[in-house]
């Protein structure tokens, strides 16, 4: 049985070991293990995601293996990037409804650069968000009538921690705290009147205490949200308002 | 108080492969098997009842023994290493407390009577729990096993011989500095499970633990247990002096003194501390296997000597670690994988988990690897599987993993598809053993179609367990779980071939052979490729192709130069044509999907699926696997249905079919006769044919497992 990969090998990038990728504007921070892409295909014509596969070390060989789940949960398209190599997914129009890109670069990294298609990733309890090396800004949305809200993470590797900073609707820093989370722990907002209904955004950093690094740290949102994050903003209210399944899908 | 002088004569380990491989051992019926390390087994007519509803043929307890390895004779029954550990005040109950001479003998009539009961009850193998390594105590204090052994001699009545002349703290592990070597290590002044005693690791090669180690085993054996299930059996860091003085004729026994200047630069080498790999590294390890599996084998001979028949050795230690199972442990009579963790559990079946909103990705599990792999060494170990949901996973995610009716059945038939003889576990648990109990009955009413075969295939994978050692960057078993992958989507027969069996006979057989990331090869090995392909065979080389021999030296062509130009090895995907064959080197094999079947089928210019028709994703997650009996027509078709959900969820299984098979088989030239068989559902005779060289059957419908008999005319 062959499921056939719509794949388009673009650039060899050659890249060294040790070596990442600077992030390009809409792009996902680096991501490792098993991470899922939210993607709304809108129905148009067939549109394509770019997909990175990085080495991460020498000793690591995982190649990036990719799964498109359609919105009936069958298999759509799978394969594989090899590392070092760049490859366009093509991601038909139909069906419409929202898709799930199953991202498995196992103990090597990846990155994924959606290309303007609707998208945001998945950051619930049991389908976390895996980061490596921080994250720039990621947008998620705050339900109208939220009042409180928590972020969780875990970054259980020695001498990894990380800082995490989170913004209001107006960029405003509301919460900003670190640690070496090597266990699960949540981190509360508080949500300021006139501050739910909006889009909010958190990023991670390298923590200002000396000794901690930010590499692979766990993420996800609490109950109270929507369980997406995304790379844009307007995308985060596209899917922070979509009707949800019960957990982590928050109804207005 | 008589001291036993133990002999130090050290005995001569067989330098490896010594002589011609051994025959192949053919297969034997599969078994069904529970695990059960309960406290509550003597003195239990109830216990007895539940087995007796459907008794397993292996029953695996956990130390209901009349003396432990790790404490002496104690209070407690059941667990394992940890469980009962402790004793007042740091538990509620005295459970290592050292129970009197008469204390034991009451304790030894209550485990006659148990194994008794067991074996009334239906069970045919009945293997408590002993550890190859673990003691626990303190010396200073006299506490736990040195408490015992400062009373040793009030227990002669048990055949226990003279006292060990030494003390057990000489008896440990110990790294290169002299320090002991803690595989389970701790902070703090005790070892949490045995709180506040400490947990030590014992040299098998130190005679005074090996003959503690038969003392136990003799009294386990006179209390009617069938034999002994020996955790932590590949578990040796040693390079105490006994381990150095058996290494040196070890080492010496296996290289010339020119060779051993030349390869490891000291006539003497002294062991590796395994932080380079490489060839001294490997002969370390394999030293050490060569140890452990006579450590095993003195258990086995301990048991025999009372019992009068073979006795059932059972170690732990066969989870990624093919190295072990090829060096340690293919002359034991069973091997456990103790797979508890997986990213999606590790039970067989079909993982249903939402992702967000409705969506759900769907993810399999199998153990096709640990099972076929065991099978195809053709020794007498056969294989046992022990899965799990996972360890400490959250509520909502064990029961997306549990084990279900369908899923255990599913194990069951896993087991007897791809083991050669296996057994899958399962816990006590009525309604399960009521589905275990159907397949064992089906095992032995249908005995014939599992006993006595050799795996047919149409493609080979080769596996070279030793490059754990030799190159130790864990990419080739990576790469051999892709082309299982592969090779089991697409529907086609296959086994593995380890170094022994890379010979230009054996390959003859196969349409393709697959080389995957293989990083050494040994000039014969290559040698015997070259002819393979130069006769018309397929060789599948992924990664870059071997640039070192067996040694880890680098020859001065590579092994493979006269069939890989190094030109392709530049390419994702290269074709050669070398006499009449076809060589292809591809840069990597995708880790799903059937990528590697393509490139079969291409090279070969045929199907080599099993599977004929349209293909769906579901279709791709049936499973075949073939058998024949050596020198006749007669071959045994087993088919595997993963869509089976795992989880609590009441769903049944995505019954699939109808399914085509299409085999090549050879000896049938016309319409055989075939039969059906289903543990779960009715036998029935179907029809078949020959078309274009092939056997064609047609299967109405596949729930979990059939397996066919086809018998040419």
């Amino acid at each position: 049985m062959t499921i056939h990969a719509s794949v388009v090998p673009v650039v060899f990038l050659a890249l060294a070991a040790h070596t990442l990728s600077p992030q390009a504007a809409d792009e996902s921070p680096v991501l490792r293990k098993a991470n899922y892409l939210a993607i709304l295909p809108g129905g148009g014509p067939q549109r394509q995601v770019s997909l990175k596969a990085q080495q991460v070390s020498p000793a690591y060989s995982d190649a990036l293996n990719f799964t498109l789940i359609g919105p009936d949960s069958s298999t759509i398209t799978a394969g594989e990037v090899l590392l070092g190599e760049e490859r366009l997914l093509s991601i038909p129009g139909k069906p419409e409804g929202l898709h799930v890109l199953e991202l498995d670069s196992g103990w090597n990294a990846c990155r994924v650069d959606p290309r303007g298609i609707p998208s945001a990733m998945v950051a619930r309890e049991t389908v976390p968000l895996h980061t490596a090396r921080g994250a720039k800004q990621l947008f998620f949305y705050v339900p109208r009538g939220c009042k409180q809200f928590s972020v969780w993470l875990v970054a259980d590797a020695p001498r990894e921690g990380a800082r995490i900073e989170i913004a209001g609707p107006d960029g405003g820093k509301v919460v900003e705290e670190e640690g070496d989370y090597d266990k699960p722990q949540r981190v509360r907002a508080t949500v300021p009147a006139g501050c739910d209904g909006k889009v909010w955004s958190l990023a991670l950093v390298k923590p200002k205490a000396g000794g901690l690094n930010v590499d692979d740290v766990v993420l996800w949102l609490d109950p109270a949200l929507p369980p997406y994050l995304s790379m844009r903003e307007d995308w985060a209210l596209t899917f922070g308002k979509r009707k949800g399944d019960g957990v982590n899908g928050v109804l207005e | 108080m008589r001291i036993l002088i133990l002999p130090i004569l050290l005995l001569v380990l067989p330098a490896a492969a010594i002589g011609d491989p051994p025959e192949p051992v053919l297969t034997k019926a599969p078994f069904t098997y529970i695990l059960d390390y309960g406290p509550d087994h003597i003195r239990s007519p109830a216990y007895l009842e539940t087995i007796s509803q459907g008794p397993p043929t292996l029953l695996h307890l956990g130390k209901d023994v009349p003396f432990t390895h790790n404490w002496g004779p104690i209070q407690a029954l059941g667990g394992e290493n940890q469980a009962y550990g402790r004793r007042k005040p740091y538990a509620d109950q005295d459970y290592i407390r050292r129970l009197s001479p008469e204390e034991t003998g009451q304790r030894i009539t209550d485990l006659k009577k148990l194994a008794d009961g067991l074996h009334k009850a239906g069970v045919t193998w009945v293997t408590p729990y002993i550890c190859s390594m673990t003691i626990g105590g303190h010396p200073e204090r006299r506490a736990g096993f040195w408490e015992f052994l400062d009373h040793w001699d009030e227990y002669r009545p048990f055949d226990l011989g003279s006292r060990p002349a030494t003390d057990p703290i000489q008896w440990l592990q110990v790294a290169p500095d002299g320090k002991p070597v803690f595989f389970y290590t701790f902070e703090g002044d005790f070892y949490p499970a045995y709180e506040p005693n400490i947990r030590y690791a014992v040299c098998q090669n130190r005679p005074e633990w090996r003959y503690w180690t038969e003392k136990i085993v003799e009294n386990i054996a006179r209390c009617g247990f069938d034999g002994v299930f020996v955790d932590n059996a590949g578990s040796l860091r040693c390079h105490c002096g006994v381990c150095r003085e058996k290494w040196q004729t070890w080492i010496q026994g296996r290289y010339t003194a020119d060779e051993r200047q030349r390869l490891f630069g000291s006539e003497s080498p002294e062991m590796s501390d395994g932080k380079q790999p490489g060839l001294l590294w490997a002969e370390t390890c394999r030293f050490r296997c060569a140890s452990l599996a006579e450590h095993l084998k003195a258990i086995a001979d301990a048991g025999r000597r009372i019992t009068g028949k073979p006795f059932v050795v059972f170690p732990n230690g066969g989870e990624k670690r093919p190295e072990h199972i090829l060096h340690i442990y293919p002359e034991a009579d069973l091997i456990m994988f103790e797979r508890s963790v997986g990213p999606h559990g590790t039970h067989p079946g079909m993982v249903l988990r939402p992702v967000v909103e409705d969506i759900r990705v769907k993810k399999y599990n199998d153990n096709v690897f640990e099972y076929k792999f065991v099978q195809c060494l053709r020794r007498k170990v056969r294989p046992i599987l022990l899965t799990r949901p996972g360890y400490n996973v959250p509520t909502s995610e064990r029961k997306l993993l549990e084990m279900n009716l369908a899923s255990a059945a599913l194990g069951n038939a896993e087991a007897a598809a791809f083991g050669g003889g296996g057994g899958f576990l399962q816990r006590v648990d009525p309604e399960l053993m009521q589905v275990q109990k159907q397949f064992r009955d089906f095992f032995e009413r249908h005995a014939a179609l599992y006993e006595g075969l050799n795996s047919h295939a149409d493609a080979a994978v080769v596996v070279l367990p030793d490059l754990a050692w030799l190159d130790g960057n864990g990419r080739h078993p990576l790469e051999v779980r892709k082309a299982t992958g592969n090779l089991l989507d697409g529907h086609v027969l296959f086994d593995y071939l380890i170094a022994d069996q890379v010979t230009a006979e054996n390959l003859a057989r196969y349409a393709a052979v697959v080389l995957p990331r293989v990083s050494h090869l040994a000039a014969n090995q290559a040698e015997a490729l070259r002819r393979y392909v130069e006769a018309g065979g397929v060789l599948v080389v992924t990664g870059t192709p071997p640039e070192f021999n067996e040694k880890g030296e680098r020859p001065a062509r590579p092994p493979l130069a006269d069939l890989i130009d190094p030109a392709t090895t530049a390419k994702p995907l290269a074709t050669s044509q070398v006499g009449k064959g076809t060589t292809v080197v591809a840069a990597a094999l995708p880790a799903e999907g059937a990528k590697l079947v393509e490139w079969i089928e291409g090279a070969a210019g045929r199907q080599v699926s099993a599977i004929a028709g349209p293909e769906t994703p579901a279709r791709s997650k049936v499973r075949v696997n073939v058998f024949r009996q050596p020198g006749k027509a007669r071959y045994v078709v087993h088919m595997v249905n993963y869509n089976v959900p795992l989880g609590v969820e009441d769903r049944g299984p995505e019954v699939q079919g109808p399914i085509e098979l299409s085999l090549r088989l050879p000896g049938i030239t016309s319409a055989p006769k075939a039969r059906c068989y289903d543990p779960q559902g009715r036998e029935s005779e179907i029809s078949a044919q020959v078309r274009d060289g092939k056997i064609r059957l047609a299967i109405p419908e596949l729930r979990i497992y059939k397996v066919v008999e086809v018998v040419g005319s």
